[in-house]
């Protein structure tokens, strides 16, 4: 039997019952847009990261609290062993070019009579370097004010005009856990950086952040050397921190050195086993929708089983009826497929749409995985679940088929 | 002078069907010869053998033990991909129950044996518009198979069993679904594609005014042949007095 024929053969007795061909086809199409909006907001988040993980510059390598066997990332469990002299050891070496320590803490801060949340951001002068941000008005904090412990702050864009509006901020006096602090500086308007929206940062310098929220320990170092190999940088910078650490031969680092190229390939191997995850989820749905389109084609062979036997006895050959009736499985799952992609797509860009409206620097794009992936997935489903219904069809005995009521 | 081979000879033609091994005999042995061009109906009672005897002539079921010739070849042991191969090359089906696809129409229903041959797909509308315009449904071509009357989804079941002008057409109880007018209408148009094209038909019927129109009548009986007489005279009659109608 011709291609052609087969295809319109299906196209035509699936017409012969739309109703039932729709709900048929809805398992299919939720499954298949299941899968593309997973895959497309996974892909667009692992986009994000990286591009997030990019901003911060180039060349980074980030020191961490705990051991490398504790994993790429600090957590709250990691016990803290980066100190401020730390940092200020590693930057006596002429290979350093950048670095800085941190400490952060979610605080309130009052001023002018106004009281309002932030994050309240510990650092150091190489701030504005390693992230290329500036003030809009007045100065950044200095070396000077680190040495010093001043209580001076620099205050992100939005947190500033909810504070002061369009006053001049700078020389005012802003309140943070019962401190008083000298506003000195207020920063360009920045947006998100990570999963932060750094126009709330509350920037005082890292040594006065510490007394604030008396800890010994930094959460943090982030490091940029002039050598030629970030491998060597982190080489060093470990030989460093182990020594100052009196770390003995032998022994596990109690800090965990990371360069940016490995933060950005745990942080995507996170999205892909999270994209995988929800992405099985969904195909269970696919499961379900294949197990609805074997029922319906049982039910279809059963109603059909005198059109089965006519069409035996005008001449087709079992392999014509088991052609057919799986191409019509085929295209039952593909058309489901197709119109899956399409309102999957629909439903990524939507979802991309929302989250960038209290997100910036997410973006759409078709995920062509996903899109592979729905088309043959649905193919397969055709095939593998239109094949029981299809042999039963053509191994049935003309005569009997022809007698069936 | 060389002897005509029948289109169709069977000899001592048995047939049972077997349940756990446990026979039911339907067929006791037949020896019959039919001529390319003859009208044959087939009389008997219920369960005499009659639709096992067309369903393994017209190649929808195997014989048990005999000979089956069909236009000179031995068909008696056919494979399932050869029966059909045969079923739509060389004979054509009406059926009691028209069997036409439901929501389709005349055009698509008489080319749907088409769609199981090598005729091209460009030709296919060519053959189909012939075979509906020899029993008279030229103007319904596109009506779908659900508007017509009874009488005429019987024509189209004929002009489907035409399309592919097969050597013999097997017509089974062909006006049992019908009433009297629309079931001589049906009958008249067998008749004169017997008469008129040579085609041959075998016609299982337990009316005789139906087998009238033969003019040849096998009698079955608990599966055996138990009569085959000729009917020329009451046939032509028919055949003339319908036809001039």
């Amino acid at each position: 039997m011709h291609i052609r024929d087969l295809m319109k053969s299906a196209l035509d007795s699936l017409g012969r019952t739309k109703g039932r061909t729709a709900l048929t086809m809805l398992g299919i199409v939720i499954g298949i847009s299941s899968v593309i909006l997973v895959l497309s907001i996974s892909e667009a988040a692992e986009r994000y990261i990286v591009s997030t993980v990019n901003s911060f510059g180039t060349g980074l390598i980030i020191v961490a609290n705990g051991p490398p066997s504790s994993g790429h990332f600090t957590h709250a469990f990691a016990e803290e062993v980066l100190t401020y002299d730390d940092v200020h050891a590693l930057k006596q070496k002429s290979w350093i070019d950048l670095a800085m320590a941190s400490v952060e803490q979610d605080d309130k801060i009052i001023a002018n009579g106004v009281e309002r949340g932030g994050k309240v951001t510990g650092t150091m002068p190489d701030e504005i370097k390693f992230y290329d941000i500036k003030t809009s008005e007045g100065l950044f904090l200095a070396q000077e004010d680190v040495d010093a412990r001043s209580r001076v702050t620099v205050l992100g864009y939005e947190i500033a005009r909810e504070l002061f509006g369009d006053e001049i901020a700078v020389g005012k006096t802003a309140k943070i856990n019962r401190q008083n602090f000298r506003v000195i500086g207020v920063m360009e308007k920045t947006g998100t950086r990570g999963f932060d929206n750094v126009d709330r940062n509350i920037y005082i310098p890292v040594t006065a952040a510490q007394d604030l929220y008396n800890k010994k320990h930094v959460m943090a170092l982030i490091v940029r050397t002039r050598l030629a190999s970030i491998t060597d940088g982190m080489r060093r910078i470990q030989d460093v921190l182990r020594d100052r650490h009196n770390i003995d031969f032998g022994e596990e680092d109690d800090f965990n050195v990371l360069s940016q190229e490995e933060l950005v390939k745990t942080a995507t191997q996170i999205t892909d086993v999270l994209g995988l995850l929800l992405s099985a989820i969904a195909a269970i749905s696919l499961v379900v929708g294949g197990i609805g389109i074997m029922n319906i084609m049982y039910v279809s062979v059963t109603e059909r089983t005198r059109e089965i036997g006519l069409r035996k006895a005008l001449g087709a050959r079992s392999r014509d009826i088991l052609s057919q009736f799986l191409i019509e499985a085929i295209v039952l799952t593909g058309v489901g497929g197709l119109i899956g992609v399409g309102l999957g797509s629909l439903f990524s860009f939507l979802s991309i749409v929302a989250i960038s409206s209290f997100q910036s620097g997410w973006s759409f794009s078709i995920s062509t995985n996903g899109v592979l992936l729905g088309f043959g997935v649905s193919a397969v489903i055709g095939i593998v679940f239109g094949y029981a219904p299809a042999r039963k069809a053509s191994r049935l005995n003309p005569i009997e088929a022809l007698r069936k009521e | 002078m060389s002897k005509i081979e029948p289109v169709i000879r069977i000899q001592g033609l048995k047939k049972a069907y077997f349940n756990d091994d446990i026979p039911t005999h339907v067929l006791h042995g037949i020896d019959v010869e039919i001529q390319k061009g003859e009208f044959v109906a087939v009389m008997g009672p219920s369960g005499s053998g009659k639709s096992t005897l067309m369903q393994i002539l017209g190649f929808l079921d195997t014989l048990t033990e005999g000979k089956y010739h069909f236009e000179g070849r031995d068909v008696s042991k056919l494979t399932d991909d050869e029966l059909a191969t045969l079923r739509g090359e060389k004979v054509g089906f009406i059926f009691q129950s028209f069997n036409l696809l439901p929501k389709t129409s005349v055009l698509e229903n008489v080319k749907l044996p088409l769609l199981y041959s090598d005729v091209p797909i460009h030709e296919r509308n060519k053959l189909a518009m012939e075979a509906i315009g020899i029993v008279g449904l030229g103007s319904r071509v596109n009506n779908l198979s659900n508007q017509l009357s009874g009488g005429e989804r019987q024509r189209v079941a004929i002009a489907r069993a035409l399309v592919r002008k097969p050597s013999v057409i097997f017509a089974d109880e062909p006006t049992g679904n019908l009433d009297s007018k629309n079931g001589q209408a049906v009958m008249n148009t067998l008749l004169e594609l017997n008469i008129t094209k040579s085609h041959t038909i075998i016609l299982v019927t337990h009316e005789t005014d139906t087998a009238a129109y033969a003019e040849r009548i096998l009698t079955l009986h608990d599966g055996l042949l138990v009569g085959d007489r000729r009917t020329d005279g009451e046939r032509h009659k028919l055949g003339e007095r319908e036809l001039r109608k």
